[in-house]
């Protein structure tokens, strides 16, 4: 799998920035200041993009995992076994196997070991009570921050096991529809899709096995066509690309390029990199640059105050500024009150959240008792109770990741709300912009409230990285009971920020609450000897009683989340403030101390300054330069292809072109 | 970011512009200049003080420096209070305040910004012309407009100078 450059060389840059802030901060003795940058930073050095592969069993999952990152040897692969629960892979400095299990134990293990805990074969019925296997190694392929989730065949889901295939799909920044070239999708397949795709958006199909095939062609054509029907998206819509693990295998062997050409491999690589860098890349650094360009700014401010204190100002001028400073450190100081309007919004924000959420849980807890009387009146169903089972669980864990969902982008909203409210946001704005960096200066009645493009789109987008990285938490909180490091892995070491904290809570109980319990499907398949009418009516009572108890379970859990949630909230904004007024009462005291001086001191002074504002101008500037080329690729990836209309009018034909034009410009 | 508007930002990290000139001058509007098949822009560089109520005081432009228009290299620079070319100007002290009047008068800071980028953009066809040697009248009647309305008024006697040309095509009445 190629680097993908673009990603990786700005992730670079930016990192190479905040080496440059950090020591700016450190200069200027701001150790509030540092630890925050050396936080943002580490959030882009970890952070992850998740790509979820998944699809039916034995379609070769494995195989194309071990394609895609060079390493033939990595997941078992003979064709009589499959792989039955989730495993991921990450980068690691050294590799590290570990297995966890349900007990909350785990284990490190070796490569060889792998199929002794992953596959059917060496683990029937899942025996040892494994829920997860996570591998981190020194792939220089993932060093960018890649995590794959190689999931077990959708048809072939472990019981135990499906909550966890799903809560990574439905958080993933990508999923990877791996199918057989030599049949076409099924309709358990496409069910599977439809169900999925509206939970994550970016889909890409592989067809493998290409080498077996003839005319693969024939089946990604008729794949392209069902898929297209069932998701109701357009054929040109859809990627779907065929490749051949066994022929990249070749390759690794032989360095043969026609033999990497014929495996197609590039163009999936190509793809993916593309759709990863849209979502989770793009997110990734927009946050960082945001990160980045506020603590600069706090950084220059005081600063940027003494040297204004040090031109020929008035002494009147310079009581002003120094009026203004002492009102901004008052307005910061009100805001740390007990009493301040942030703190009634805050609470009352988080009771309408609380509202909708016990109405929509209510309506989902109605709709999924509905759904259990359908399945009971399914005859395939009653056929096939284990299903039934599964399809509860499914169900469940939808309704939860749903309302997880609503509740995180009804928080960040309202994060938005008291931001603005409280005026943090709008401090912001206005140190982006020191006066003599204006080509041309700025008039005083917008001043303040201008919106720098570039800086308004860090803003946006670092908050949805924020909350995003929630979803994130959500899956290592969902195993996060039995695996506690595992969340560390997803919100890249930075479990304070208010998502995590969300989806650390939420995740912890949930593995034992929503999946089905032996027992229970034990029961269920000894009935099937039972006459079909007390079949149904025994099936009635168990799963009634099983979804009211995951339910209670799940709503216990949330209601803990929640207010987790608002504290960590509170906790977040209170920090944000205690940030803006220190970075005022540094302004006042340049000021104070300029006022002290005399002219001719105040020059010298003022000389000493420019080399370190100098910098930080140039830092904001390269930050900028950053920012904005960032959002251009992306704007430029996703716009919509323009359409010609051969029947518009075509454009006027320039009657005054003029030949030989400028001699104006002569010398 | 328009070509030229990358220029502008440009500037203030390159080291000459960083030796020569005040961390705190204003870049002023470029020249366009064509010589032996090749084009460049002269920028102007001039002084700014607030008045404290929402104005700008200007200072005469004390330097210009010439780009390659291809590569951003800087080709020349003059310091006009060394150089002097037209004494019967004032060329220290304020001169005039900044916004000027047709821009006061029709249209507030997020507008005038818009505008800055628009004559940006045109500035890249204005090279690109220049670079062919094709162009339209039309084209030059839009930058001429927006030209004359955005080009700082009191500093019209000095871009003369710096560029009798340039300003005796573009400059129309507003």
């Amino acid at each position: 799998m190629n680097f993908n450059p673009s990603f990786q060389a700005q992730k670079q840059q930016v990192l190479t920035l905040f080496g440059k802030a950090i020591s700016s901060a450190q200069q200027h003795n701001r150790e509030a200041i540092e630890k925050g940058l050396r936080e943002a930073k580490t959030y882009l050095e970890q952070g992850q993009m998740v790509l979820v592969v998944c699809g039916e069993f034995k379609q070769g999952k494995s195989n194309l995992i071990n394609a895609l990152l060079n390493e033939p040897n990595l997941f078992p692969v003979d064709i009589h076994i499959t792989t039955s629960l989730v495993s991921t892979i990450g980068y690691g400095e050294t590799e590290k196997i570990t297995v966890y299990f349900e007990n909350g134990q785990s284990e490190q293990i070796s490569r060889e070991d792998i199929s002794k805990y992953v596959t059917e074969q060496k683990n029937k019925d899942n025996q040892k009570k494994v829920v997860l296997l996570t591998i981190e190694t020194p792939n220089p392929l993932l060093k960018q921050g890649l995590l794959i989730a190689d999931t077990p065949g959708v048809g072939g889901l472990y019981k135990n096991h499906a909550e966890v295939s799903y809560a990574y799909i439905m958080n993933a920044d990508a999923v990877l529809y791996v199918s057989d070239a030599q049949v076409t999708l099924s309709d358990d397949e496409l069910k599977f899709v439809k169900k999925i795709e509206s939970r994550c958006q970016n889909f890409l199909f592989a067809v493998t096995k290409i080498d077996r095939v003839k005319n693969y062609q024939l089946t990604v054509d008729n794949n392209r066509k069902k898929l297209a029907q069932v998701l109701e998206r357009s054929e040109d819509s859809l990627t779907i690309i065929p490749v051949s693990s066994y022929l990249k295998e070749v390759y690794l062997e032989s360095q043969d390029a026609e033999d990497l050409e014929d495996s197609n491999f590039p163009i999936l690589e190509q793809e993916l990199w593309q759709f990863l860098n849209q979502q989770r890349g793009y997110i990734l650094i927009l946050r960082a640059l945001n990160k980045l360009a506020q603590y600069v700014s706090e950084i220059k401010q005081p600063i940027q105050a003494e040297w204004s204190a040090y031109q020929k100002h008035t002494q009147e001028e310079l009581a002003q500024m120094q009026q203004q400073f002492e009102a901004d450190k008052q307005k910061y100081q009100a805001l740390l009150n007990d009493n301040a309007q942030w703190l009634t919004l805050l609470n009352d924000g988080m009771a309408d959240i609380e509202k909708n959420f016990r109405n929509q849980f209510a309506r989902g807890t109605s709709n999924i008792h509905h759904l259990a009387q359908q399945l009971l009146d399914d005859e395939q169903m009653l056929e096939k109770p284990e299903q039934m089972g599964n399809s509860i669980v499914t169900d469940i864990n939808i309704l939860v990741s749903d309302l997880s969902q609503e509740v995180l982008q009804q928080a960040e909203e309202l994060q938005t709300k008291i931001e603005i409210a409280s005026g943090l946001k709008l401090q912001q704005l206005a140190m982006e912009e020191p006066s003599w960096e204006f080509e041309h200066p700025d008039w005083s009645q917008l001043k303040n409230h201008e919106k720098l493009n570039w800086w308004d789109k860090t803003v946006e987008v670092g908050r949805r990285a924020s909350w995003s990285s929630a979803g994130a938490g959500f899956i290592g909180g969902i195993v996060g009971g039995v695996i506690g490091g595992v969340v560390g892995l997803f919100s890249g070491g930075i479990a304070t920020i208010p998502g995590a904290i969300w989806g650390s809570s939420i995740g912890a109980s949930l593995v034992g609450a929503v999946s089905l319990p032996s027992s229970l499907q034990k029961g269920v398949s000894e009935m099937k000897q039972v006459e079909r009418g007390a079949v149904k009516k025994e099936l009635n009572i168990i799963l009634k009683r099983y979804i009211d108890e995951s339910l209670i379970t799940c709503r216990a859990e949330l209601d803990n989340g929640l207010t987790k949630l608002a504290r960590s909230l509170r906790d977040d904004l209170k920090g944000r403030i205690l940030e803006e007024k220190e970075t005022a009462e540094s302004s006042l005291r340049s000021i104070k101390e300029a006022r002290k001086l005399s002219q001719e001191q105040a020059a010298k002074k003022a000389a000493t300054l420019k080399a370190p504002l100098q910098q930080l101008s140039q830092l904001q500037g390269s930050i900028e330069q950053i920012a904005q080329d960032v959002i251009k690729q992306n704007d430029s990836a996703t716009k919509e292809p323009e359409i010609l209309n051969s029947d518009m009018p075509s454009q006027k034909s320039d009657e005054e072109i003029t030949e030989n034009y400028g001699d104006f410009a002569d010398e | 970011m328009s070509r030229t508007e990358k220029l502008f930002k440009e500037i203030r990290k390159m080291p000459l512009f960083q030796q020569v000139i005040p961390m705190e001058a204003s870049i002023g509007w470029p020249i366009t200049i064509r010589k032996n098949g090749k084009v460049y822009a002269k920028f102007p560089f001039f002084g700014q003080k607030s008045t404290g109520n929402g104005e700008w005081d200007l200072t005469p432009p004390f330097a210009t420096i010439t780009f390659d228009w291809s590569n951003f290299i800087p080709v020349e620079y003059i310091n006009l209070r060394f150089q002097n070319p037209a004494p019967e100007l004032t060329w220290q002290g304020t001169i005039g305040v900044f916004p000027h009047s047709a821009i006061k008068q029709r249209m507030n800071t997020s507008e005038y910004k818009q505008k800055r980028q628009e004559l940006f953009v045109m500035y890249d066809e204005l090279f690109q012309a220049l670079a062919t040697g094709k162009s339209s009248k039309s084209k030059d009647r839009e930058f001429s407009q927006l030209f004359s309305l955005l080009i700082e008024e009191p500093l019209i006697p000095y871009y003369r100078v710096i560029g009798k040309k340039f300003i005796d095509h573009f400059l129309i009445e507003i």
